[in-house]
C-alpha cells in the first residue's frame, strides 16, 4: 500500500519549506507557494504518488508558484521590506550565512537550495530547473566556494 | 570538506512549516472548486466570445435598399480568432489584452501570446485548429528576440507542429511544452522558427567527449536583406546573427576568412568564454544568406558551398581552440575513419578540407607529447 498524502506532508513539508526560503524567497511567499504545491500535490495525489519522486514534484511546484508570483508582485513592493517573523530566532553565524545565501545569483541560490537543504540528487534537481546535471554540479561548485570564501569561521553547533 | 553543507543546513534546519494537514486539504478543496468553475465558464464563454467576434469581424447588414447584383459571400474569420476561440478561457482571460507574435511556417501559422510569466499559443492550419499550449516563463511580447524573448522560440517539431519552446542557455538541446507536458529534443533535425521572419536555429557541432560538460552550439540561417560582398559587411552579418540568438553576446573577432567560391565566403570567429563561431555568407542572384554556428566547442561545418548537397564532396571546416602545452598534434577523424590533421595558428586549431561523399566530422584526438592521447577537452 503506497503512503498517503498526510504521511508524505508531514514528512517533507519542513524540507520543502526550508529549501523555498533558501532559494530567496520572503517568508509569506515561500509559505504561500509550498502551501499551493501541497495543495495540488493533495488534489491530485493518485498521479503524484505514483511519481517516480513526489518530493520533487512538490518542489518543482512551489518553485514554478515562487518564480510566477515573484514576477507578479515584484512591481507592487513599495518601500522598505516588513521585518520577517521566525519561530526560533536564528544564531548569529546562521543568519550571516543565510545572508550570504540571499547574495549568491539566483541560479546557484536555486541550486543550494534544492541540491543541500532540500537534499535533491542532481538529476532531480535538474529536471526541476530545466538544466543539465553537469550544469547543477557547476552552479553548486561556484556557490559552495563562494560561500566558504566569504564565510567567517563559524562556530560548529555542539 | 562537507562542512560548509553542514552548516547551510543547520542555517536554515530551525525553520518549520506549520500549516496543517487539514488546511492543505482544505486549499486543495476550494482549488478543485476553482478549475470545475473555469471549465463550465469557458464551455458558456467561448460560444459567447466566438459570437462577439462574428459581430466585430462581418459587419452588420445596413438598412439600404435590396441589392441588384448577386449577392456577396461573407468574408472568411480569420485565423487569429479561430486561435482564441479554441484557447482555453483561463489563458483567454489572462493574456486578451496581449497582441500576439504571428510566426507562418508554410500553410501553417502559430500565435503566441504572452504576459510576465506565462505563454499561450495556438496553431492553426494542418489539422490542428484552435491546439492550445501554455508554458511558465517571464517573457514580452514583441521586440527584438534576443533583447526581449531571450530563452523563448517557436520551434516546429519532427511531427511538423509548431509550439512554445525552451532552450536552456548552455544546452544543445530543445524543450518544448504541450498540454501533456514538456517534451525534449535534441536532434538536428528539428528546426527553429524564430519571432524574426526568415530566421531559423538547428543544433549541430563535433561530438563532445563523454568528460565533457556545459558544451553546446547553435545554428541560425538568416536572410539578410542586401548583399555582403566585403569582408567588412561579411562580419558586421554574422556578428548582427549572433545578437538576434539566444546564445551568449560575447563579442567575436575574425581568426580566418576564405572565398570559398565566387559568391560564398566563410569566417571564423572567437571571443571571450570560450566562444567560437562559424559564419557562411553567400551573395547570390536570388540568396543573400548568413549561415551562423555558435558554440563553446570545436565546430564543423559542411559543405561550404551553397547548394551542394550534404552527400557530396564539398568543402568543410573544423574549428578549435588550441590544446594545452602538453599537447602534439591532432585531428579530426571522420564518420568514414579518415583523418584531417588540424593546423595550430594563433591560438586556434583549423582544417580546411574536402569533405570525401559527404562523410561528417566524429570526434577529435589529440596526440600527447608525453605519450598516448587523450579526447579532445573543451
Amino acid at each position: 500500500m503506497g503512503v498517503g498524502f498526510a504521511e508524505f506532508y508531514l514528512a517533507t513539508r519542513d524540507a520543502a519549506f526550508r529549501a523555498a526560503l533558501a532559494a530567496g524567497a520572503r517568508r509569506a511567499l515561500a509559505e504561500d507557494a509550498v502551501a499551493e504545491a501541497y495543495a495540488r500535490a493533495c488534489a491530485r495525489w493518485d498521479v503524484v504518488a505514483a511519481h517516480p519522486d513526489p518530493f520533487a514534484w512538490v518542489m518543482r511546484t512551489a518553485f514554478n508558484c515562487q518564480r510566477s508570483w515573484w514576477r507578479r508582485t515584484r512591481l507592487e513592493l513599495l518601500g522598505a521590506p516588513v521585518p520577517e517573523q521566525a519561530d526560533s530566532a536564528p544564531e548569529a553565524a546562521e543568519t550571516r550565512l543565510r545572508e550570504l545565501v540571499s547574495n549568491l545569483p539566483r541560479r546557484q541560490r536555486d541550486v543550494v537550495a534544492l541540491r543541500i537543504i532540500a537534499d535533491l540528487s542532481a538529476e532531480r534537481t535538474a529536471e526541476i530547473l530545466g538544466i543539465s546535471a553537469a550544469t547543477v554540479h557547476v552552479h553548486l561548485h561556484r556557490a559552495l566556494t563562494s560561500l566558504r570564501k566569504q564565510a567567517e569561521p563559524l562556530e560548529v553547533r555542539g | 570538506m562537507n562542512q560548509i553543507e553542514d552548516q547551510l543546513r543547520d542555517a536554515y534546519g530551525h525553520e518549520r512549516f506549520t500549516r496543517t494537514v487539514t488546511e492543505i486539504e482544505a486549499r486543495a478543496r476550494k482549488s478543485r472548486r476553482r478549475r470545475r468553475t473555469s471549465v463550465s465558464l469557458a464551455l458558456a464563454g467561448g460560444i459567447t466570445v466566438a459570437t462577439i467576434l462574428i459581430y466585430l469581424v462581418v459587419p452588420l447588414p445596413q438598412a439600404s435598399p435590396p441589392p441588384t447584383g448577386p449577392v456577396q459571400p461573407r468574408p472568411p474569420i480569420s485565423r487569429l480568432e479561430d486561435c482564441r476561440r479554441g484557447m482555453a478561457l483561463e489563458a483567454l482571460v489572462k493574456l486578451r489584452n496581449q497582441s500576439p507574435i504571428e510566426v507562418v511556417a508554410g500553410e501553417d501559422v502559430a500565435y503566441i501570446f504572452f504576459d510576465d510569466d506565462s505563454a499561450a499559443g495556438c496553431l492553426v492550419g494542418k489539422g490542428n485548429s484552435g491546439m492550445s499550449i501554455t508554458a511558465p516563463a517571464a517573457i514580452a511580447a514583441n521586440g527584438p528576440l534576443r533583447q526581449t524573448i531571450p530563452d523563448y522560440v517557436v520551434v516546429g517539431t519532427p511531427d511538423h507542429d509548431l509550439v512554445v519552446a525552451r532552450i536552456p542557455y548552455g544546452m544543445g538541446r530543445l524543450e518544448y511544452f504541450t498540454e501533456a507536458g514538456v517534451h525534449e529534443l535534441d536532434t538536428p533535425s528539428v528546426a527553429a522558427y524564430g519571432l524574426i521572419p526568415a530566421a531559423r536555429w538547428d543544433f549541430n557541432g563535433v561530438k563532445a567527449s563523454e568528460q565533457s560538460s556545459g558544451v553546446f552550439t547553435a545554428k541560425a540561417i538568416r536572410n539578410l536583406s542586401e548583399p555582403a560582398t566585403t569582408p567588412g559587411a561579411q562580419l558586421a552579418a554574422c556578428q548582427a546573427t549572433q545578437q538576434l540568438m539566444p546564445v551568449p553576446g560575447t563579442e567575436l573577432t575574425l581568426v580566418d576568412r576564405r572565398e570559398v567560391t565566387e559568391e560564398t565566403s566563410v569566417l571564423l570567429l572567437a571571443g571571450g568564454d570560450e566562444l567560437l563561431a562559424v559564419c557562411r555568407v553567400h551573395h547570390g542572384a536570388t540568396i543573400n544568406q548568413a549561415t551562423f554556428i555558435v558554440g563553446n566547442h570545436a565546430i564543423f561545418l559542411s559543405p561550404l558551398e551553397v547548394g551542394v548537397p550534404g552527400t557530396q564532396t564539398g568543402q568543410a571546416v573544423v574549428l578549435m581552440r588550441r590544446f594545452p602545452e602538453d599537447a602534439g598534434s591532432a585531428r579530426v577523424v571522420l564518420g568514414n575513419g579518415q583523418t584531417v590533421p588540424l593546423v595550430f595558428t594563433n591560438g586556434f586549431a583549423t582544417a580546411w578540407f574536402t569533405q570525401p561523399g559527404g562523410a561528417q566530422a566524429d570526434h577529435l584526438e589529440v596526440d600527447l607529447k608525453s605519450g598516448g592521447h587523450t579526447d579532445y577537452p573543451k
